[in-house]
């Protein structure tokens, strides 16, 4: 990591000493004195709960709260929250926290399967509603957010029903806890928490026991799936320790960021890229027919869509890469990739961020 | 002889010449208007006498009947409407004749005024009324107590007749920016910025910081009080009537003082921009929702214009890191309006506040651009007072603790109230809306006049031209 000039620590510290000491873990001035409001805003709005407290109190919490953060740990940590679409989810350490570029494509993901509403909302006619499966779901930012975001479009209790599932128990708790704090919060509607509409449950994805059960089989047969989204560890183990940043290397959970070194045994594929090999394995039998996985960079990208272009009765699927952007241009030319003699559209603008899968000629753009 | 102390010039002018209201006359009626309204219409004198004469009120009291008549026209309009939508509804006829109520009703009432001081005159003249003293002192005091309605009803009748702001409904986004003048402007920025928050504290609007954008510099050391060099800050006022409420507001604002990073004590002249913009309410109403998606409204903007573009961490991204910004900019490509949000740690509201702001200034460009073609068709009247963003509209003192209205001519004292959002600020406020109606009814007067010469005038070229 570059040694920060010491002309900026002098003139951030001419500013305030606690933008100096913000400085080394937020690297630029510009973004220190965000962070350092936010930190201001947040002692302020937590304060003023418990009566007028004295200035001096105020300052006590908002040095705490800085220190915490020179220290390296994410703000998103040392202010126990982070704002993902319209929703508010609490973070706690040793659960991975939500990022921009997830929002950023679930809420693309969204729009899509609104516009296409009336294919996938054929199959709820007849009752069954539109059955929405997370997995790795952390915080259970991806499962709340296409909640809020669908649920306009599927009114009526029961038929939009999202599941979260996450292989750590502290994970599960915590997408409740989010889920309880939205509705409280009229984020969510009340249907999502007491009506059953959105669930979380604790389930290994390795584990067909498990996942069998979580996902809920009715008299032998597996009832199906619309939509499957996940956002797995996807993060290779030199990639961990070259490409990391160092707050979400020494704070965030390394299960959510890198797929465990047994996973990978017995399969042709990277390290990396077990769980997608593993996801569209399970896609056999919950025969969803929407995908959407979230990848580290183009190459695995290209990799992921590679393997997608192998499923069953492939002429089928549509399979299309998303960047960072899914709806801004990028201006650079990247169009199309040509994979196994099939050309796969790349969408959006920035870094090469998920792949999208699905056998609905409606959503085809 | 006074209670006070002393009383300026112009006050004791006003006031000697003013008669002491005469006894009420026992005889001869036709003279009795006179005494009534005179010494009515020299106080108002007195009390304008800063400013110029031709004010709100004082042009009011005698309604041109240019003005009358096309109030008549309205309220002929008005009713032929009503009868209409009697029998069959259309939305665009409930529309405009929504729009003429306010005129119809402010004729009506002003008509019964009228009628009510035409039969008392009458009642006094009759010879019946000779014989009952009793009657006649009524008949008096209700005549002066009309006189004086009479005044505020064709005040308010001009006023409904101007032409009524399309923004006015709207909640609004105020925006301040330093002008030339170097760090004092951007200290001073953050003092008015201040100032609107605390005012609208107090006053009980709702608002939301979209923007507060500092510059590099030390904090709390330049400028009185605690004040922040700032770039750029812009305040929501989210309350519906908050743009009517501050759109005298928009202007340069003058600030004269001495700085206190000044060595040597001199006085500093700097200017702060403040711009008013309309904005939207976060629930939509439906007529303003098909604002939004109407080709011909100001708000209406096409998302294809529109660049939008994101602040990427350097990186892989994705899980790999954990930024905590997230800017857009948006540039609406064919006016070459950009903006540039940072200032939540949410994405979303990011996005929200930034497309906002961006049609917000985008219409009040459009709405600008109208209102400069329109002054150009009319007579100098509107072009010569239009406050343009270059003009100096309000100037504070800090030396001789004053705060004074270029337009209205008003001057406060009491600086430290003025830039708390007290009372005094409420009373330059109000002033200037009061300049502000004055100068639209002064408008709205040249307007017909000249249309009433121009329908003379070509009358009598058509007659000429018979010949």
């Amino acid at each position: 990591m570059p040694r920060l000039p010491p002309a900026l620590l002098r003139q951030a510290h001419s500013i305030s000493p606690q933008l100096h000491a913000l400085l080394p873990a937020c690297r630029d001035l510009q973004s220190a004195r965000s962070e350092l409001r936010w930190i201001r805003e947040h002692a302020l709005s937590s304060s003023s709960g418990a009566g007028q407290p004295s200035n001096r109190h105020g300052n006590a919490a908002v040095a705490r709260l800085v220190a915490r953060r020179a220290r390296g740990e994410p703000l998103q940590y040392v202010l126990g929250s982070q704002p993902f679409g319209a929703l508010d989810l609490r973070c706690r350490p040793g659960v991975l926290i939500p990022r921009p570029e997830t929002e950023a494509y679930v809420v693309h993901l969204a729009s899509l399967l609104l516009r296409a509403r009336k294919a996938l909302g054929a199959a709820a006619a007849d009752g069954r509603p539109l059955r929405v499966v997370d997995v790795c779901t952390g915080s259970g930012c991806i499962a709340l957010l296409l909640y809020q975001l669908l649920h306009r479009g599927f009114p009526g209790a029961g038929s939009l029903r999202v599941l979260g599932l996450d292989v750590a128990p502290e994970a599960v708790a915590l997408a409740r806890e989010n889920l309880e704090r939205n509705v409280r919060r009229g984020a969510l509607p009340a249907t999502a928490l007491e009506g059953g509409d959105v669930r979380f449950a604790q389930a290994d994805l390795f584990s067909d026991g498990e996942w069998n059960s979580a996902v809920g089989q009715r008299g032998g047969e597996i009832a199906g799936v619309d939509v499957l989204v996940s956002n797995p560890p996807y993060i290779s183990t030199q990639g961990f320790d070259r490409d990391t940043g160092r707050s979400v290397r020494n704070f965030e959970p390394r299960l959510a960021l890198v797929p465990g070194a047994g996973l990978s045994q017995g399969t042709a594929c990277a390290p990396e890229d077990v769980f997608y090999a593993r996801l569209l394995k399970v896609s056999r039998v919950l025969r969803p027919r929407v995908m959407l996985f979230e990848v580290g960079d183009m190459e695995q990208a290209r990799r992921v869509a590679q393997m997608a272009t192998g499923l069953e009765q492939s002429e089928q699927w549509h399979v299309e890469i998303w960047r960072d952007d899914p709806d801004l241009d990028g201006n650079d030319g990247l169009r199309e990739e040509v994979l196994n003699g099939r050309r796969i559209p790349v969408r959006g603008s920035g870094h090469g961020r998920s792949v999208f899968v699905h056998r609905v000629p409606e959503l085809v753009t | 002889m006074f209670a006070t102390q002393w009383v300026c010039r112009r006050c004791t002018l006003a006031l000697t010449r003013s008669p002491i209201r005469p006894a009420r006359p026992a005889h001869a009626t036709k003279p009795l208007r006179r005494p009534l309204q005179r010494p009515l219409q020299q106080l108002q004198l007195a009390r304008y006498a800063g400013t110029d004469s031709s004010n709100g009120a004082a042009a009011a009291s005698n309604l041109p009947p240019a003005l009358l008549q096309r109030a008549r026209g309205m309220a002929a309009e008005h009713a032929e409407l009503q009868a209409a939508l009697a029998d069959s509804f259309d939305p665009k006829a409930a529309k405009r004749l929504g729009e003429l109520s306010r005129v119809a009703t402010a004729l009506a009432e002003w008509e019964a005024a009228q009628s009510s001081i035409a039969e008392l005159v009458s009642m006094l003249s009759s010879p019946d009324s000779e014989a009952d003293p009793e009657l006649r002192a009524l008949a008096h005091d209700e005549l002066a107590s009309t006189h004086a309605q009479v005044e505020t009803l064709s005040t308010a009748l001009s006023a409904s007749l101007t032409p009524r702001d399309p923004f006015a409904e709207l909640p609004c986004l105020v925006e301040i920016r330093p002008g030339p003048g170097g760090q004092e402007g951007r200290y001073f920025a953050d003092a008015v910025f201040k100032m609107y928050r605390a005012y609208c504290a107090r006053v009980g609007l709702r608002v939301n910081v979209v923007k507060y954008e500092t510059l590099d510099g030390p904090e709390a050391q330049g400028g009185a009080g605690n004040e922040v060099p700032i770039a750029e800050a812009v305040l929501e006022i989210m309350d519906t009537g908050a743009y009517d409420m501050f759109r005298g507001e928009a202007g340069m604002h003058r600030v004269q003082r001495v700085p206190s990073t000044e060595a040597k004590g001199r006085t500093h002249t700097s200017a702060v921009a403040v711009w008013v913009l309309p904005s939207f309410p976060e629930t939509l109403s439906t007529e303003m929702e098909n604002d939004f998606n109407d080709p011909s409204s100001d708000f209406y903007i096409d998302p294809k214009e529109v660049r939008s573009e994101k602040m990427r961490a350097g990186g892989a991204g994705g899980q790999h890191v954990n930024k905590t910004e997230s800017a857009i900019r948006l540039t609406h490509v064919p006016t070459g309006t950009v903006v540039s949000i940072q200032d939540s740690r949410s994405q979303h509201r990011n996005r929200e506040d930034a497309w906002k702001l961006l049609r917000s200034r985008v219409a009040e460009q459009r709405r600008e651009a109208r209102e400069e073609a329109a002054a150009s068709l009319r007579n100098t009247v509107l072009s010569r007072e239009r406050i343009t963003r270059g003009d100096k509209i309000r100037t504070y003192n800090y030396q001789q603790d004053r705060c004074t209205d270029h337009r209205s001519g008003v001057d406060v004292h009491n600086l430290p109230n003025v830039l708390e959002g007290g009372e005094m600020l409420d009373r330059l406020m109000a002033s200037a809306k009061d300049w502000l109606v004055a100068r639209d009814i002064r408008a709205l007067v040249a307007e017909e006049e000249a249309k009433a010469a121009e329908a003379e005038s070509g009358g009598k070229n058509g007659k000429k031209g018979r010949k």
